[in-house]
């Protein structure tokens, strides 16, 4: 499928209930946000996600299941992506799509195509 | 994916002059001919048609013949009858024997491609992905227990096979003349396909009875199997690392455990092979962070996370008092056990 990488990203920002995506570094750093619609206070770049990646020891995929929404946190080439979803989000997409977006990352980080995809915030 | 359509006519000249006309269509399907219903029978065996074209009156086998066959046999393979005798009773009788389409000769092949094409497409209004991997076509299963035909292409073998869900359980399978469960061991063991999901299902009966879970895992040790009779043999999996902290320790403390314990094996024991269910204050911290992370969106408190860590092992983990910790098999059908253990605990983990 050749669908360029801001098209993976509005397909998983599109899918129902989903509400924002974030991409953090293994050092900690926040890449990259971007959230649908808005929350009372979004994530900041800031030292205590250094700690948070490093409590994730390395794993591959996690997901997070709140009373009142969920956290699908996926390990790619250069960092934690991670979907920001309410309680009724179809989970077995959001993770297809991150299947289709992590390669498409491997490629983009590749050929250091991956700036701008998303505004900074 | 490029589809093969079956034309079907005993009228040569009515093969040859469609076939020219829907050349130009060529970029989205090919076209195929037989002259008569066990010319087409044999094709359909042989090779992989999408669609099949049919006139009615034919020497031997003739166009009900034909259709009865693809819908006993093909039950995912739409049909579109054509005749030049016409009548509302025989219109009839192609709809009721399960024709998608009827159209009366003579007509424009322009019509006959717009009704091919209306078909074709529907075999993917469920979507269509590419390169998919094992695992994530498990997940396409869980999904929302659908009720679908799945059409997958293998990427390295280049077969294509069929899966036939209902409400979430398969129904049947089909490669080439295999069918069920020796078809779905083989779809099963491709690693990386193309899939096109139609919503609806035409298979009627349940050909396979197995659970899926058994399935997979009966695809992934044929698969096994055949490599290693055919390459160098495997090195053994390491052992995993118990990371199990008070598993056994102080036995009156693990009345709440033990409970739960019993609890949950019992609806997920034998059914997703769990054997161990324990504390572990090993992931305190991240269930800690994780429970922050909750409250910083509004979320509530934190219910269960599920881990997979890399190995065959996959990890959920409960908070509480104690962290606790169920190893699952990796190829566990995820979702059901996810929820299955959230209505489970819903409030009573800690």
């Amino acid at each position: 499928m050749n669908i360029s990488m801001n098209n993976h990203f509005d397909e998983l920002l599109n899918l129902r209930d989903v509400k924002g995506l974030m991409l953090v570094s293994f050092e900690g750093q926040l890449i990259l946000k971007e959230f649908v619609g808005s929350f009372s206070s979004e994530p900041k770049s800031d030292d205590s996600w250094a700690l948070f990646i490093h409590s994730l020891r390395g794993a591959r995929e996690i997901e997070v299941f709140y009373e009142n929404g969920r956290i699908y946190i996926r390990k790619t080439e250069i960092g934690y992506l991670f979907v920001i979803t309410g309680a009724s989000a179809p989970m077995a997409m959001v993770r297809l799509n991150c299947d289709m977006l992590v390669p498409a990352m491997k490629k983009m980080v590749k050929r250091d195509k991956f700036k701008g995809l998303f505004r900074r915030n | 994916m490029r589809r093969n359509v079956l034309l079907v006519d005993d009228e040569q000249e009515v093969l040859y002059s469609l076939q020219q006309g829907l050349t130009r269509y060529n970029e989205v399907f090919a076209i195929m001919t037989a002259g008569n219903g066990e010319d087409a029978i044999k094709k359909l065996a042989r090779d992989d048609i999408s669609l099949v074209v049919t006139d009615l009156k034919m020497p031997n086998t003739d166009g009900f013949g034909l259709l009865a066959h693809v819908m006993e046999v093909y039950p995912d393979i739409p049909v579109i009858v054509m005749t030049g005798y016409s009548t509302t009773e025989m219109e009839r009788l192609a709809n009721e024997g399960g024709a998608v389409g009827y159209i009366a000769k003579p007509f424009k092949t322009s019509m006959l491609a717009e009704l091919i094409l209306t078909w074709l497409r529907r075999e993917a209004d469920g979507g269509t992905l590419h390169n998919v991997s094992s695992g994530m076509f498990l997940q396409l299963i869980e999904m929302e227990q659908k009720t679908c035909t799945i059409r997958l292409a293998d990427r390295t073998s280049g077969k294509r096979g069929v899966l036939f869900f209902r409400d979430g359980e398969l129904l049947d399978a089909r490669v080439n003349g295999v069918k069920g469960e020796e078809a779905a061991h083989h779809i099963f063991s491709w690693e990386e396909v193309t899939l096109s999901i139609e919503n609806i299902c035409r298979c009627g009966e349940k050909k396979i009875e197995g659970e899926l879970q058994a399935i997979l895992l009966e695809a992934m040790r044929l698969k096994d199997e055949q490599v290693k009779a055919s390459v160098v043999p495997r090195k053994k999996p390491k052992k995993m690392v118990a990371v199990s902290s008070g598993e056994g320790k102080g036995e009156e403390k693990e009345t709440a455990l033990e409970l739960l314990k019993k609890r949950l094996m019992g609806k997920i024991g034998t059914r997703y092979g769990v054997r161990k269910i324990y504390h572990d204050n090993a992931w305190d911290g991240l269930l800690g962070q994780m429970g922050r992370m909750g409250k910083f969106f509004s979320f509530g408190s934190l219910s269960l996370t599920y881990m997979d860590i890399g190995t065959s092992k996959d990890v959920i983990l409960l908070p509480g008092d104690k962290t606790i910790m169920i190893p699952v098999d990796s190829k566990c059908p995820r979702d059901r056990m996810i929820h299955t253990l959230l209505a489970e605990t819903d409030g009573n983990s800690g």
